[in-house]
C-alpha cells in the first residue's frame, strides 16, 4: 500500500540485547538516505546510554537541547533536531553517492545518567511521541524517520513500544549468537501484536566463516520474516570505535555495500514514490 | 576467607557475561565451589552460557525476591555440563528469571534490594562457596550500586569504543568512592591491529587503573556464539592464558 506522497515513513530499530551494531547501523544508514537525496530525521530514543551522536561526529558539549528535554516538556522537537548535515559534507567527497537536496537531522539523547534516571521518575506525555514527532516530520518535510530505541524491553519499555506503535517498519537488528535468539523472538512477537505493517530483520557481526546467504537463509525460515541485510564483522569498524561514520570513511570497503543494499532494501521496504527516486 | 568479585560494564554488549562464566570456569577448574547469580534481571542472559534453558529452569532469582523460596533453592548445580577437568570445582548459577511476564513484574513493582545483600551472605554460607560472581545490569542504579559496593573485586568490561570511553569513567569514579578493595579494568574486542601493549597504556593512564586483561577480538569466541565457554572450549587458545590471569587477579 503506497501512502500519500507528504507522508513520512517511520522506520524503528530494535535488538534483544544490547551491544549488536543498532546505532552504528541507523546512523551510517541515515548518511546514504540522505545522499540519495532523501531528508532523515533520526531520533535516539535510547535514553538509557545516549550515544548516537557521537557516531555523526557531535560532541555532547555541542549539544543544547536533547530529546529528554523533549519529552520533559521542556523545548519543541524542532528545538532537538540537529542539522549534522554540515558534517557529512565534510566528507562528501568520499561518499559513494551525493546529492544537494538530501539531510541528516539528529535528535540527539542526553549522555548523563543523571537525566536518564530524571526521565524514568517523570511522566511524560503519549501525544509527545505518537503526534508530537509526525508533526516534527512535517516542519522538516522528512521522507523517513529512524528511531533508535533501547534495547530489549526493559525500564524504557512504554517509550519503545509507542515508537514501534507509530512506526511502518520495524527492524530488528540480531547476531548469530545464542543470546540473541529467544529475545528476537519476543521482539517479532511484540511487533505483530501492535500490528506493525512491516518487521524486518538485519543480522550484524557474523564470524568470517560464516556464509551470508545461508545465515540469511536459516534466520529467514527460523524467524519466518525477510532479512533485509547480513553484515559479517569487519575489523576497521572496530578500530572506528564509533567515533564517525563507516560509510563515510571507508567508502570502498565491502561493508559499505552492505550498508548500501540494506538502505536500498529499506527503501524498497516503505516502498513510496519520492522526487530523488531516479538513481533507484 | 570466601571472595564477592562483580563484573559491570556501563554499557551492554561488551561481553560481561561471557567474561563472568569464564572467569567462573577458571576458577571452578581450578577446584574451588563457586556460585554465579544474575543480577541483570531486565535482561538476563549468563544462563545461556551455561547451557540453562527454560525448561531446566525451576526456581530463580526472583523467586527469592519475592519472598517464594529461599536464595539457596534457586541456585542449580550446572557443573556436570561443564565437564570440569577439576573433580572438586563446583559452579552453582543462580539464574534470572526469563519469562517475559516475570521480568515486567519486576519492571513495574521494584524490589527490596536489601534482600540481595541478605541473598549473597547467605549463599556465601548455604553452598559453602569460596567465591561468588555477580554478573551486573549494564549502567548504574541502586542494584548494582549495592553489588559494587560488597565486592573484595570488581572488573569493569568496556571496548575501545567512544561509545564506551565516558560512561567507565563515570563507573570507576562511582567504584573508587564505594571503596572497592580490587578494581580491574578489562578490555574487551580489542581489533587484533592493535597493539595490546599500546591499549593497556592508554587505558591505564586514562582511566588511572589497573588493566586486568586485554581481550583481542576473536573469531573462535564469535563462532562459539555463547553456546558455550571459551576457556573450557579452547584452553591452549592465547584468549584463555589472558582470562586465566585476569581470574587470579581478581581472586588474589
Amino acid at each position: 500500500m503506497y501512502k500519500a506522497c507528504n507522508m513520512v515513513s517511520i522506520i524503528t530499530f530494535q535488538s534483544a540485547r544490547e551491544g549488536t551494531g543498532k546505532s552504528t547501523i541507523i546512523a551510517n544508514v541515515a548518511a546514504l538516505l540522505a545522499a540519495t537525496g532523501r531528508r532523515v530525521g533520526v531520533i535516539d530514543a535510547d535514553l538509557s546510554t545516549g550515544n548516537l551522536h557521537y557516531l555523526f561526529g557531535l560532541r555532547t558539549t555541542a549539544i543544547s537541547h536533547t530529546f529528554n528535554d523533549y519529552l520533559l516538556g521542556m523545548c519543541s522537537a524542532l528545538h532537538v533536531a540537529c542539522d549534522v548535515t554540515p558534517h557529512l559534507q565534510l566528507l562528501q567527497a568520499h561518499m559513494p553517492v551525493s546529492s544537494e537536496s538530501g539531510r541528516v537531522f539528529l535528535l540527539p539523547a542526553s549522555s548523563n545518567p543523571r537525566d536518564f534516571r530524571r526521565f524514568l521518575r517523570q511522566d511524560y506525555s503519549i501525544e509527545l511521541i505518537t503526534d508530537g514527532l509526525l508533526e516534527l516530520a512535517q516542519q522538516l518535510e522528512l521522507d523517513v524517520l529512524l528511531i533508535d530505541t533501547q534495547s530489549g524491553l526493559k525500564d524504557e519499555l512504554l517509550l519503545t513500544l509507542l515508537s514501534m506503535a507509530i512506526s511502518d517498519t520495524l527492524t530488528i537488528i540480531l547476531r548469530l549468537d545464542h543470546g540473541d535468539y529467544q529475545g528476537t523472538g519476543v521482539l517479532l512477537d511484540v511487533g505483530q501484536t501492535l500490528g506493525i505493517p512491516k518487521v524486518r530483520l538485519v543480522v550484524n557481526q557474523t564470524a568470517s566463516m560464516i556464509d551470508p546467504a545461508q545465515a540469511r537463509t536459516q534466520v529467514e525460515q527460523t524467524y519466518h520474516c525477510p532479512v533485509l541485510a547480513v553484515f559479517p564483522h569487519a575489523e576497521e569498524l572496530a578500530i572506528l570505535g564509533s567515533a564517525d561514520l563507516f560509510v563515510c570513511c571507508y567508502p570502498a570497503h565491502p561493508l559499505t555495500e552492505h550498508f548500501h543494499s540494506m538502505a536500498l532494501a529499506l527503501l524498497s521496504s516503505v516502498s513510496r514514490p519520492s522526487a530523488g527516486d531516479h538513481a533507484y | 576467607m570466601s571472595k564477592i568479585i562483580s563484573v559491570h560494564s556501563f554499557r551492554g554488549g561488551t561481553g560481561k557475561s561471557n567474561t563472568t562464566a569464564n572467569v567462573t570456569a577458571v576458577l571452578a577448574s581450578q577446584g574451588l565451589r563457586v556460585g554465579v547469580v544474575d543480577t541483570d534481571i531486565q535482561s538476563p542472559g549468563i544462563h545461556v552460557l551455561f547451557g540453562l534453558d527454560e525448561e531446566h529452569m525451576t526456581n530463580s532469582l526472583n523467586d527469592y525476591l519475592w519472598g517464594k523460596c529461599e536464595i539457596k533453592d534457586s541456585a542449580m548445580d550446572v557443573t556436570d555440563a561443564l565437564n570440569l577437568p577439576h573433580t572438586q570445582g563446583r559452579v552453582f548459577l543462580i539464574p534470572s528469571s526469563i519469562k517475559p511476564g516475570e521480568i515486567a513484574r519486576v519492571l513495574r513493582e521494584g524490589y527490596d534490594v536489601g534482600l540481595l545483600n541478605d541473598g549473597f551472605q547467605r549463599l556465601l554460607e548455604d553452598l559453602e562457596l569460596d567465591v561468588l560472581m555477580i554478573d551486573t545490569h549494564p549502567g548504574l542504579n541502586e542494584e548494582t550500586l549495592l553489588s559494587i559496593a560488597i565486592s573484595d573485586a570488581l572488573a569493569i568490561i568496556m571496548r575501545p569504543d567512544n561509545q564506551d570511553y565516558q560512561g567507565t569513567g563515570v563507573t570507576v569514579e562511582v567504584a573508587r568512592k564505594l571503596d572497592v578493595p580490587n578494581l580491574v579494568l578489562v578490555v574487551n574486542k580489542v581489533p587484533q591491529v592493535f597493539n595490546t601493549d599500546e591499549v593497556q597504556t592508554h587505558v591505564e593512564q586514562t582511566y588511572g587503573c589497573t588493566v586486568g586483561a586485554i581481550l583481542p577480538h576473536s573469531d573462535e569466541m564469535m563462532a562459539l556464539a555463547s553456546a558455550g565457554i571459551f576457556v573450557l572450549r579452547y584452553p591452549q587458545h592465547p584468549m584463555s592464558a589472558r582470562i586465566e590471569r585476569l581470574a587470579q587477579l581478581l581472586i588474589a
